[in-house]
């Protein structure tokens, strides 16, 4: 397995450079430079051509990629255009953003597929009940809708309305912390920290829970109509055995392929999730990077981002070995 | 000389965000360009409490040397003094001493030499930079030195141009020769200064990423009354009063919470969650009004105007006056201020200067065009403009008058106006097709003049000078505008030695402008901030929103009204 594991993980760099190559390209390509946020009548042109020249800006495109890329191979992500601090400040550490955003994707991933999941069994186990079309009905209704338009309702229903109205149950509309926490105990920081991440949390989960539910009732469905479960309930087991040791961890196998593909799209969900809460993830330094034309943070970014493709892959396909044996002999 | 008496330009970007944003005062003020009392709500200053700013983006380098955003300029004047403090009163930038605001490190000016083109400063004593360093001015000289080094690349460069040099010639005093005598001369040598030990060991090119910048909490080190206490990267910035800086602020803390989403700042404001919330769309003044809290809303009066520009390089119509004129005349401005609900907060502009500026607006000589729909198609007609072919659109030589009319993406009051226009325009035989650009490559498009016709807007400078808008030949002149009769006042505007004999130049060079119409003026408008009814002693004005951060209060009674986020910030405020 360590030599797989190894293994992808060498294929996977040209195939990083590749995609970081395009990148370089592509952003460069598009008009305007990290400059442009300063064309004004107060601004000398001279000043602008200062800063082009100290940003590296004026020399020719395949020289500033070679430039980057040799940072790039020594580990260098260089310095933010924009922020001016260096990439690795902002994006790594215990108060980068990239730390930030995990703290949210993983809430959510865990809510995603405990919820979905559940929900997942429940209408399978109870295939055409009014359960099963109720939760169907209501999963759709969630996975159809926008994250940005359901994070604008949370706060609304569960921040507004709940202060306006004196809720016993009131959410933080935004942050990650509330003013005063560092006045606060340990046990007052931990939950402070987490009442500010529920209804983001919430607003990147429930839509793809409701997608899992999905995916988990179809897989459920087809394995619990096979052989193999009417033997284990011939013999006597309990329906919670046949259910939860039988034949889950046969369903599993689909969902887990979901694991691998949510990491990354969480990341980009968290895009507008991020910019709608006041998160300080790597949704909006993203996207803040690109409005600016930051290019060294966008490669930085877009490097994490799709290091977390191959990542959630390389988990799908750990896991898939832990569920089936067979995988794991070959 | 392009200047702008404020601690940054404010970007075009950061006025196409505020487009956005476009803001309201609920007070009179009493007309334009009447100088602004600190607010009124009354009462004796009381110590203690944490005020709550939400702003739209992050810091980035709040520093007088390497200032970047508009929001860097706000903190620069909160924590950095310059010789003279910049006020506006009465329709004038002012520059105060320190008989009049702490925030000034002289006591007195003159103008010195045989034809007063240089000034000497007489600083105080005894001041020191937050880290007990005394402020000298050798800190004047070397920060003016690094403002003109290119290495430094700052955005203040040009503003310091006209210094031939900075002598301190001791610790408290020090004199700035200038290469001639000029009305802007105050305002060069007003820029906040930067503490010289603490940067002077780096090459200019170096301060940018100085390790004082990267952890300001630790490594800032400033002169006026707040520094920063904590960041929080893209989330919040906790000032916390600078022991060294007399008075000493009201407030124990001021945390500014970054918050980009204009809905979630609002329901902050709702949740009263928040004390100073900046960037207020007009739409959202009624919400405002009707919460609870007592919120008021405070104009940063006459600060932007919005234009539709017309680039004569991509449709021949464009290049005659007249057509421009029509097109001008065929637009009913007030209806479109009233039905977009912006009347509290625009005025329709007729040239370039601002009604807040009391020596430059001239509403006599300078009115908004009328409007004319008869007239702009009878200029049109005169001009050869006509449909010949009857599908609607007029035509000249077999080339139809239809242009494409870009804005930027994401601004719904933009959006609003450029299909109003649209449609007042095709009232007269012009088609405009409407396209939507994302806000860098729109901004880019205007000085590369790679659009037709574009609404956008530009922020007012406090200053008179308008040649880099229309000097033939500048590259912010985005309607390509060239005059040589213009340039030569503009010109002689420039070589002048006081305001009072350069304003009637001025206000004679925009007169002339106006005549051509290259752009079509539609309205000056404010950006807005609400404030909440606990927060007292706030002054905001067409100068900026942080200008006596330190006079800032909040009663004793109320300054609990933030324990629902922090019951421990509280009983800390009460240690």
């Amino acid at each position: 397995m360590v030599g797989y594991l190894i293994r992808r993980i060498l294929g996977a760099i040209p195939l990083l450079l590749g995609i970081l190559t395009l990148i370089f390209f592509i952003i460069h390509i598009a008009p305007g430079d990290p400059t442009s946020r300063f064309i004004n009548p107060n601004v000398s042109p001279r000043v602008i051509e200062q800063m082009r020249h100290n940003l590296g800006l004026d020399q020719p495109l395949h020289i500033q990629y070679f430039k980057w890329l040799w940072s790039f191979v020594r580990g260098d992500f260089g310095y933010s255009f924009g922020q001016q601090q260096p990439i690795k400040d902002i994006l790594f550490g215990w108060h980068g953003v990239l730390w930030n955003t995990l703290q949210l994707t993983l809430v959510s991933l865990i809510l995603i597929f405990a919820l979905g999941m559940l929900i997942g069994i429940v209408q399978a186990v109870r295939q055409y009940s009014l359960a099963d079309n109720v939760l169907s009905f209501t999963a759709l209704f969630f996975y159809s809708m926008p994250s940005f338009w359901f994070a604008l309702m949370l706060i609304l229903l569960f921040s507004l309305q709940a202060n306006q109205h004196h809720w016993p149950v009131q959410f933080p509309a935004s942050g990650m912390t509330s003013v005063g926490y560092e006045f606060l105990s340990w046990g007052g920081k931990v939950g402070d920290r987490f009442k500010h991440m529920i209804l983001p949390a919430l607003a990147l989960g429930i839509g793809n829970a409701a997608g899992v539910a999905r995916y988990m009732r179809g897989s459920m469905l087809e394995v619990i109509h096979q052989d193999f479960i009417r033997t284990a309930r011939a013999k006597g087991l309990s329906e919670r055995t046949v259910i939860f040791r039988h034949a889950l961890r046969n369903a599993l196998i689909p969902i887990i392929t979901l694991l691998g593909l949510y990491l990354p799209f969480l990341f980009s969900g968290a895009v507008l999730v991020e910019t709608i809460f006041g998160w300080p993830g790597m949704g909006r330094a993203i996207v803040d990077a690109i409005l600016q034309r930051d290019y060294p943070m966008v490669m930085a970014t877009s490097f994490v981002i799709a290091a977390m493709v191959v990542i959630g892959n390389l988990v799908s396909d750990v896991l898939y070995a832990v569920v089936d044996p067979r995988i794991r002999t070959e | 000389m392009p200047t702008h008496p404020r601690g940054i330009p404010r970007t075009l970007l950061a006025a196409a965000l505020a487009a956005a944003a476009a803001c309201t005062g609920g007070r009179d003020r009493g007309g334009p360009g009447a100088g602004t009392p600190a607010d009124s709500a009354g009462g004796t200053p009381e110590r203690g409490g944490t005020a709550v700013i939400v702003e739209l983006g992050d810091m980035e380098k709040p520093m007088p040397l390497v200032n970047q955003s508009a929001f860097d300029g706000d903190l620069s004047d909160v924590m950095y003094m310059g010789l003279t403090r910049s006020a506006w009163r009465d329709g004038r930038v002012v520059y105060l001493t320190s008989n009049d605001n702490p925030m000034a490190l002289a006591y007195h000016w003159a103008y010195v030499g045989a034809d007063s083109s240089a000034i000497r400063y007489r600083m105080r004593h005894g001041l020191r930079w937050s880290d007990g360093v005394p402020i000298t001015a050798a800190d004047v000289a070397w920060t003016y030195r690094m403002l003109a080094d290119t290495g430094v690349a700052s955005v203040r460069q040009e503003d310091v141009a006209q210094i031939d040099s900075v002598v301190a010639e001791n610790d408290s005093t020090v004199t700035f020769h200038f290469k001639r005598r000029y009305p802007e001369m105050l305002f060069a040598s007003s820029i906040p200064i930067a503490p010289q030990h603490v940067y002077s060991g780096v090459p200019p090119a170096g301060i940018r990423t100085h390790a004082s910048l990267t952890d300001p909490a630790r490594g800032l080190v400033v002169s006026g009354p707040f520094k920063v206490g904590a960041w929080q990267r893209g989330a919040s910035i906790t000032l916390v009063p600078n022991p060294e800086f007399t008075p000493k602020p009201y407030l124990d803390r001021v945390v500014i919470r970054v918050i980009p989403e204009a809905t979630t700042r609002l329901v902050e404001l709702r949740n009263g969650t928040a004390d100073f919330v900046r960037g207020i769309s007009f739409d959202l003044v009624p919400q405002i009004r009707a919460a609870a809290g007592g919120w008021r809303l405070e104009r940063e009066q006459g600060r932007f105007w919005e234009y539709l520009a017309y680039n004569p390089a991509k449709h021949p119509a464009f290049a005659d006056p007249q057509v421009r004129r029509a097109l001008g005349m065929a637009l009913d401005v007030p209806s479109i201020i009233r039905s977009l609900g912006m009347a509290e907060f625009t005025t329709p502009a007729a040239g370039p200067y601002s009604p807040i500026f009391r020596d430059l607006y001239d509403p006599q000589r300078m009115r908004p065009l009328p409007y004319d729909t008869a007239g702009a198609k009878r200029l049109l007609d005169e001009r050869g403009w006509t449909d010949a072919d009857g599908d609607g659109v007029r035509e000249k030589d077999g080339k139809p008058l239809r242009f494409t009319l870009t804005t930027n993406a994401g601004n719904a009051r933009r959006n609003d106006v450029t299909l109003i226009v649209q449609q007042q325009w095709k009232r007269i035989g012009v088609d405009a097709r409407l396209r939507q650009l994302e806000t860098v490559t729109f901004l880019n498009s205007l000085p590369q003049k790679t659009y037709e016709a574009a609404l956008g807007s530009w922020q007012v400078a406090l200053s008179s000078d308008i040649s880099p808008l229309f000097r033939s030949g500048a590259p912010q002149n985005i309607v390509g505008y060239g005059s040589p009769e213009v340039d030569g006042m503009m010109d002689r505007a420039l070589a002048q030695p006081t305001a009072e004999k350069a304003n009637p130049l001025w206000r004679a060079a925009a007169e002339r402008i106006v005549q051509d119409q290259p752009y079509t003026w539609l309205y000056f408008y404010d950006p807005l901030t609400a404030v909440s009814g606990r927060l007292r002693g706030v002054r905001v004005d067409s100068y900026g929103a942080y200008q006596n951060l330190w006079e800032w209060w909040i009663p004793r009674g109320q300054q609990g009204a933030a324990a629902r986020t922090a019951p421990a910030d509280t009983e800390k405020g009460k240690r």
